[in-house]
């Protein structure tokens, strides 16, 4: 990859590194994470996932706070953070897009 | 038959009256006692009458020295303190105030501040001398144990001979035929149970050992010939756990402590099908309650009514009982009474009926709160022990930004697995768990462990949020 391609791709997918397993560095797409732990929990939740845009409102992306509660503890267990709890002031994000801002703001 | 009339004056009288025809011993890894030479000699260097009607605190490391010490000053001393071996250091001035102690026994050096009032430390090393006076009981001693509280200086608990050993048919036939062995220490009501429970029917007792592996004492159960014994489902967990778990036979195998799931009854009918399997429900407070024998965890509704001697109601969700082996008080007033003004004793052991019987849920203090909805730990960890590849679990609470709280689990499985047959067995749990339990109650997250943390007193650790 060159290094302008790698430049802008990594603008665009934010590349978040998660000690694991001993010391071993594993790299990770913060969004694509999200999106598979979102279809992961909604499918264990029996709930229907609407379409995961950025314009989405988290209230109407068809999980409950249940739900919210396991995919951020799993996102934790994944990509080794937990925005709300790190921060006393971080606001809850509104929309799928805030919501992914968030864990990249915090993987920077 | 009323037990309390049939009571022997103390517990020495009681050995006095059997260990012609029976013979029994006390064993430890360390040592063994014959019981005949106990009761014509010592343990304590021939200075019991100097402690007669005093309040004295056993505070050994050694468990077959504290029994001795028991036989010896049961009716002789006012009040008995028995400290279990992991008792922090630091506790014991508070215990000693608490009881008003005037003397300690110990197999070691107890000194420091909060000794002061205490007028006679009497050193015993296990040997028993000669002693030139007899035993007559002189006085109903208080017995006091200690409740092994999650954290803080644990309560006092005050019961007398008589309430412990409510619940024991000293009127069966002595044989001599009986060896029991318990996982427990005999300072904790369920190893106290089975010490005074060996001790009025003539048998013999082996005693665990804090400092010896579950192998160890596994390998001395089966080369005594144990053949009745007790421990809580951890206790048992470990011990199937362990490659030496073959090398006992017993007949009679008692679970107390903790709730006996149906997993573990199944287990130990799988490893010991030739021994009788039972579950105890007994609490330091309230005593022992009734027995289960059927092999199915929970108890049939009917127990509520039909237990001799004992009266249980439900309310409020928990098991309340009352009866003459419940404990008398608190020594420590601060912790308030010990029963309601009825006289019933609140185990704050949760119950659920279904299909006309009773199962334990959890325990009041130990509820996980997830976003409004109550999570009893232990209904959890019974749906996850179920899956064949499960030894023990252990759910607990993870703080959730969202709902406050969520039940996360902790599990030990059978045997090592690689990655791939793990992510396997924990799709297979999650699965279990959706089917049985509502959408809170189902782990948010489950971790494997090699092992998981089990107390002095036989328990899972359990840290409450």
């Amino acid at each position: 990859m060159g290094a302008a391609i790698r430049e802008r791709f990594e603008n665009k997918h934010v590349i978040c590194r998660v000690k694991r397993f001993k010391g071993k560095t594993l790299t990770m797409n913060v969004r694509s994470e999200i999106v598979t732990q979102f279809r992961q929990v909604a499918q264990e939740q029996d709930k229907r996932l609407a379409p995961l845009t950025d314009g989405l409102e988290l209230l109407n992306s068809g999980l409950d706070s249940l739900s919210f509660a396991i995919l951020v503890t799993r996102l934790e267990d994944s990509l080794g953070s937990d925005p709300f709890s790190e921060s006393e002031d971080a606001q809850f994000p509104v929309t799928f897009g805030d919501f992914v801002n968030l864990y990249e703001h915090v993987a920077k | 038959m009323n037990m309390l009339q049939n009571s022997p004056a103390s517990l020495w009288e009681a050995v006095s009256t059997t260990v012609d025809a029976c013979d029994p011993f006390l064993s430890s890894a360390e040592m063994n006692l014959a019981l005949r030479d106990l009761l014509s000699g010592s343990v304590l260097g021939g200075r019991c009458q100097e402690l007669s009607g005093s309040s004295v605190v056993i505070a050994t490391t050694d468990q077959l020295i504290a029994a001795a010490a028991l036989i010896e000053l049961d009716g002789v001393a006012r009040r008995m303190v028995l400290c279990p071996p992991d008792l922090p250091a630091e506790y014991l001035p508070s215990i000693i105030q608490s009881a008003e102690a005037d003397a300690i026994v110990s197999d070691r050096i107890i000194q420091g501040p909060g000794t002061a009032r205490v007028r006679s430390f009497i050193h015993c090393d296990g040997k028993i001398t000669p002693k030139s006076y007899g035993s007559a009981c002189r006085c109903e001693t208080e017995w006091v144990l200690l409740t092994s509280g999650t954290t803080g200086v644990p309560k006092l608990v005050v019961h007398t001979l008589a309430s412990l050993t409510g619940a024991i048919d000293s009127g069966k036939p002595r044989n001599g035929h009986v060896i029991w062995s318990t996982f427990y220490d005999i300072r904790r009501y369920g190893g106290l149970q089975i010490f005074l429970r060996a001790m009025m029917t003539g048998s013999s007792l082996l005693l665990s050992s804090a400092q010896k592996s579950t192998a160890d004492f596994l390998a001395r159960v089966g080369a005594h010939g144990v053949t009745h014994i007790s421990g809580t489902p951890s206790h048992w967990r470990r011990a199937l756990m362990s490659s030496s778990a073959h090398l006992i036979a017993p007949e009679y195998i008692r679970l107390s402590g903790e709730i006996a799931d149906q997993a573990i009854l199944n287990h130990l009918a799988q490893v010991y099908p030739q021994a009788r399997i039972g579950h105890a429900f007994a609490t330091t407070e309230a005593g022992v309650a009734f027995d289960v024998n059927d092999g199915i965890t929970g108890f049939p509704s009917s127990v509520l009514r039909r237990t001799p001697e004992v009266e249980m109601k439900v309310e409020n969700g928990s098991l309340r009982i009352r009866s003459a082996r419940t404990a008398s008080r608190y020594l420590d007033a601060e912790h308030g009474p010990l029963k309601d003004a009825d006289g019933f004793v609140d185990t704050t052991d949760m119950l659920d009926l279904r299909n006309d019987r009773f199962y334990f849920v959890g325990r009041r203090d130990g509820v996980i709160n997830v976003g409004g909805l109550k999570v009893h730990p232990e209904e959890v960890e019974e749906v996850i022990n179920r899956h064949p590849e499960v030894r023990m679990s252990l759910v607990r609470t993870k703080k959730s930004p969202i709902t406050g709280a969520l039940v996360v689990a902790d599990v030990v499985l059978q045997s090592r697995s690689g990655p791939e047959s793990r992510q396997i067995i924990r799709q297979d749990i999650l699965l279990l768990c959706r089917e049985e339990l509502a959408s809170h109650k189902v782990p948010a997250t489950i971790n494997f462990v090699s092992a998981l943390a089990v107390a002095d007193s036989g328990k899972l650790i359990r840290r409450h949020a």
